[in-house]
């Protein structure tokens, strides 16, 4: 037997170690060249190179590529650790750390190129239904299975790289430590976890102020940035000193600690938390933005439409400024493309003037008149303004933050004073469209003289405006507008784009989510599996003392769902709040989107909790005696 | 020739308050010899025997192995020194699972780059003196703790070490197994002349060896050496545990 062949003997008959490192390269490797196959799909290159479309799934390539390394990174860490007697006994029987070195890298390679061929074997079968998905969402006719030479060529390349890295880093994690530590391994006995009082008192006050200051909607500086702290803080301070303070608490009640199974896994769970608690904390943090984020996104794709109903009241705007020699022709091209769609069209005109302001955007005027002419097209409240008196309505959406506040005030306009009685806080022109807006009775309107331009406003009515892009983006091709003698603005067509992006945006961030779910649940299965021979021993020898088959699946169940379920319902939690502070600045309404994200996370992580129960006891309890 | 030389060996681990665990420890092994080192728990009997087996560093003192100071090696050399100078015997074993027990005796020699038909010549003279034929192609969740023993053996002569270390080698099996694995002792010792030191508390094991040297609160206590009797021998053993105090029989089998 040559050392070859004992590393090759070693893998052969201890698959199942390697497995689970093995599927979490696989699964990584999967996951970047599905990404890899859409992104270089010749139909997506062809139609979106440079646009947003392109640019959200590199990003969403990026991001799996930086998770990969990562999860490759910790999935050997824990595997090597699982290890760490082995290679004691081997240094203690004289193998050089040359020979340790190339065993390990050996090994490394021989699994990372297993697993290219494994992801990418996987890949290509799946790619049709993720092609699939993609044309749906990107709205193009069914994308083409393919050949992707690029995404196999990047893939490998990049997989190869990274697993040449850590054939070079892994050894240095066993390396640095002695023979005697490494033939110990996890046997060491440890010493029992302290918790401080204050400490755990201090997490649930830095929480608990985070929370106020968003509940109260306080006012203070960087207050993003000070919640954020406040939250993560205290939450590292729950999972490393509170939980460890709570359990031992328990530890101290006689008539709860020694009742049946208690005394068993409250002890362990104590050692189990207190080692795992920067990991909790990072599963945590991390769950929390992805909840925000995806919850955010979907909100925001869910009120695209209403966004830009509020923002253009009216989906196509023409304003023209005297003198504007090419007012026919554009009225013109406007209405003809709407007729070639086949939209049955209602157009409006108002007549406004505008007077220098100061700000970058002039101030305007319209008559009583014209803007109720607008307002019965938009089934909105006409106005009646008496001479010397105006109503101003605002030029944004309203929102807390572009609310105007009513004050007894004058308003100089075009030479003339007028009191300003009434405000309108609905935009009725395209948002921006002015610097301020005020409405004049029609007397007045004549009157006002040493207008800075004068122009007309021409407004058209769709029936469905979200079904017009066609012809908005027709229009836009042609028109020739020089945002001096005249402006162009439509909504149609920029919805449509915002929309794909976001749909795109949700999907890559769905997925992306979703696979860090399974990554974090992974990794918690990984602390569990690390331990899995010591506790072996451990509950064969509890069985001798009468402990129960099932009991022992309640106590690993107890424990494995403890660890895998608090960090994801803290995370919630969380969300909670930082969609709270969202929605006062979004003014969009995401509570019952939020509900639906999490539900669907928290019915994937059951399964996969059940699954990853099922196999860890089912490598616990192997072997003669543990199955009685 | 000394086969194994402890030149006043002290080891301290350091912390809040450090632990003197070895004091001058000085003694000499003659090639062939079979001792044994006794003493009860915390004497740092385990202490010296990871000096000697190098995996452990002293902080004073010398310790040569065939004329060799292992420890001022550099790693590679210690390596290659612990390969083909050093066998060692656990309290547990410590085969790996994932291979045959023919393949654990191979290890060392695998490590070294043997020939395969050399290892077989090596394999072939030693498993009479074991008798481990039956076994060979097993897995080690296959056969009992006194089998994994013997095994575990096998592998630590195969390479013929200068020094064969054993580490409580009885600690985990019962009666019958502990005398067959010392006898197994005896035998290596007597027919292939191989130099060997044991950690042990268990009297009956003691009194196999040709030399007893018996260690209290890190230093050298006292010294005993076998006559013609083993029973006379066991006797003795237990004359000088009994007088050295914290009677060694009432100290568990687990050593912290």
């Amino acid at each position: 037997m040559t050392f070859r062949q004992f590393a090759f003997k070693n893998v052969q008959r201890n698959y199942k170690a390697y497995l689970a490192y093995f599927l979490s390269c696989t699964f990584s490797i999967l996951v970047f060249f599905l990404f890899a196959v859409n992104l270089f799909h010749p139909e997506i290159g062809e139609r979106f190179t440079s646009g947003p479309v392109h640019l959200v799934l590199s990003a969403g390539e990026i991001a799996v590529a930086v998770f990969s390394l990562l999860f490759i990174f910790y999935s050997a860490g824990s595997f090597l650790k699982t290890r760490s007697q082995e290679f004691g006994l081997l240094m203690m029987l004289g193998s050089t750390r040359k020979q340790l070195n190339r065993l390990m890298a050996a090994e490394n390679l021989i699994i990372g190129l297993a697993a290219m061929a494994a992801g990418m074997a996987a890949g290509l079968f799946l790619s049709k239904y993720f092609l699939l998905i993609a044309s749906v969402i990107l709205e193009v006719e069914e994308l083409e299975f393919y050949w992707p030479a690029e995404a196999v060529a990047l893939t490998a390349a990049g997989f190869l790289v990274m697993f040449i890295l850590i054939s070079a880093v892994a050894p240095l994690t066993v390396r640095s430590k002695a023979i005697l530590e490494l033939l110990k391994g996890n046997r060491k006995p440890k010493e029992p976890p302290k918790a401080s009082v204050w400490l755990s008192a201090a997490g649930v006050l830095l929480i608990a102020a985070g929370y106020a200051i968003v509940v109260r909607q306080m006012a203070i500086p960087f207050d993003l940035g000070v919640i954020a702290v406040l939250v993560s803080a205290g939450t590292y301070l729950i999972y490393a000193q509170l939980s460890v303070f709570t359990l031992k608490r328990l530890t101290a009640v006689p008539a709860f600690f020694f009742r049946k199974t208690n005394p068993v896994w409250i002890s362990d769970l104590v050692y189990r938390v207190k080692d795992n608690a920067r990991l909790l904390f990072v599963v945590t943090i991390t769950c929390t933005a992805a909840f925000t984020t995806l919850a955010a996104f979907y909100a925001i794709y869910q009120s695209t439409d209403e966004e830009y109903a509020k923002s253009y009241p009216l989906p196509f705007n023409y304003f023209s400024y005297a003198p504007d020699d090419k007012r026919e022709r554009h009225l013109a091209l406007i209405a003809s493309a709407l007729e070639e769609e086949g939209l049955a069209y209602q157009d409006v005109s108002v007549p406004f003037r505008e007077f220098e302001g100061g700000g970058r955007l002039n101030i305007a005027a319209v008559s009583t008149e014209g803007y109720n002419r607008l307002a019965r097209m938009l089934n909105r409240q006409a106005l009646h303004v008496q001479p010397g008196e105006t109503v101003e309505v605002s030029v944004w959406t309203n929102k807390a933050d572009t609310r105007i506040a009513l004050r007894d005030d004058w308003v100089q306009l075009g030479g003339r004073t007028l009191k300003l009685v009434d405000v309108v806080q609905d935009n009725i022109f395209p948002e921006g469209a002015f610097g301020r807006l005020f409405v004049v009775s029609d007397a007045d309107f004549a009157k006002l003289a040493s207008a800075a331009s004068e122009g007309v406003y021409y407004g058209y009515a769709v029936p469905d405006w979200t079904a017009a892009s066609a012809a908005a983006e027709k229009i836009a091709a042609q028109i020739e507008t020089d945002f001096v003698s005249s402006k162009y603005r439509s909504s149609p067509d920029w919805y449509k784009q915002d929309e794909l992006v976001y749909k795109l945006i949700l999907f890559v961030g769905t997925f992306i989510s979703f696979v860090f779910f399974i990554a974090a649940g992974s990794f918690i299965y990984f602390r569990f599996y690390t331990d899995v021979q010591e506790d072996k021993v451990k509950f064969r020898n509890l069985r001798k003392i009468g402990l129960t088959g099932r009991e022992v699946k309640k106590i690993v169940t107890l424990q494995l769902a403890i660890l895998f379920f608090i960090p994801f319902a803290v995370a919630a939690l969380h969300s909670v709040f930082a969609l709270q502070t969202l929605q006062t600045r979004m003014a969009a309404s995401i509570g019952g989107d939020a509900a639906i994200v999490l539900a669907f996370f928290f019915a994937a992580l059951i399964l996969y909790f059940l699954l990853l129960r099922s196999r860890y006891l089912r490598s616990l309890l192997e072997g003669r005696e543990m199955r009685k | 020739m000394n086969m194994l030389e402890v030149r006043k060996v002290s080891k301290i681990y350091e912390g809040k308050v450090p632990h003197q665990a070895l004091k001058h420890v000085d003694f000499a092994v003659p090639e062939g010899q079979f001792v044994g080192v006794m003493g009860p728990s915390g004497s740092g009997k385990t202490t010296l025997l990871n000096v000697i087996s190098t995996i452990d560093h002293p902080t004073g003192g010398e310790v040569f192995i065939r004329g060799t100071e292992p420890h001022r090696l550099p790693s590679d050399r210690l390596a290659v020194f612990r390969r083909r100078e050093l066998g060692f015997v656990f309290q547990d074993f410590n085969l790996l699972h994932t291979l045959t027990v023919k393949e654990n005796i191979f290890l060392p020699l695998a490590l070294d780059g043997v020939p395969v038909r050399k290892m077989n010549r090596r394999l072939n003279a030693i498993v009479p003196i074991l008798g481990i034929e039956g076994i060979l192609d097993k897995r080690t969740y296959e056969i009992s703790g006194g089998q994994a023993q013997r095994a575990a053996i096998a592998r630590a002569i195969i390479h013929e070490p200068a020094l064969l270390l054993a580490d409580e080698p009885t600690g985990n099996l019962d009666t019958r197994s502990s005398r067959d694995v010392m006898e197994l002792f005896r035998k290596i010792n007597r027919e292939l002349g191989t130099t060997i030191l044991m950690v042990t508390h268990d009297p009956a094991a003691a009194s196999y060896c040709d030399r007893i040297i018996f260690i209290r609160d890190g230093a050298v206590y006292n010294e005993l050496y076998r006559g013609e009797q083993q029973r006379d021998f066991y006797g003795a053993i237990m004359d000088v545990l009994s007088f050295m105090g914290g009677d060694a029989r009432d100290v568990s089998t687990v050593r912290v």
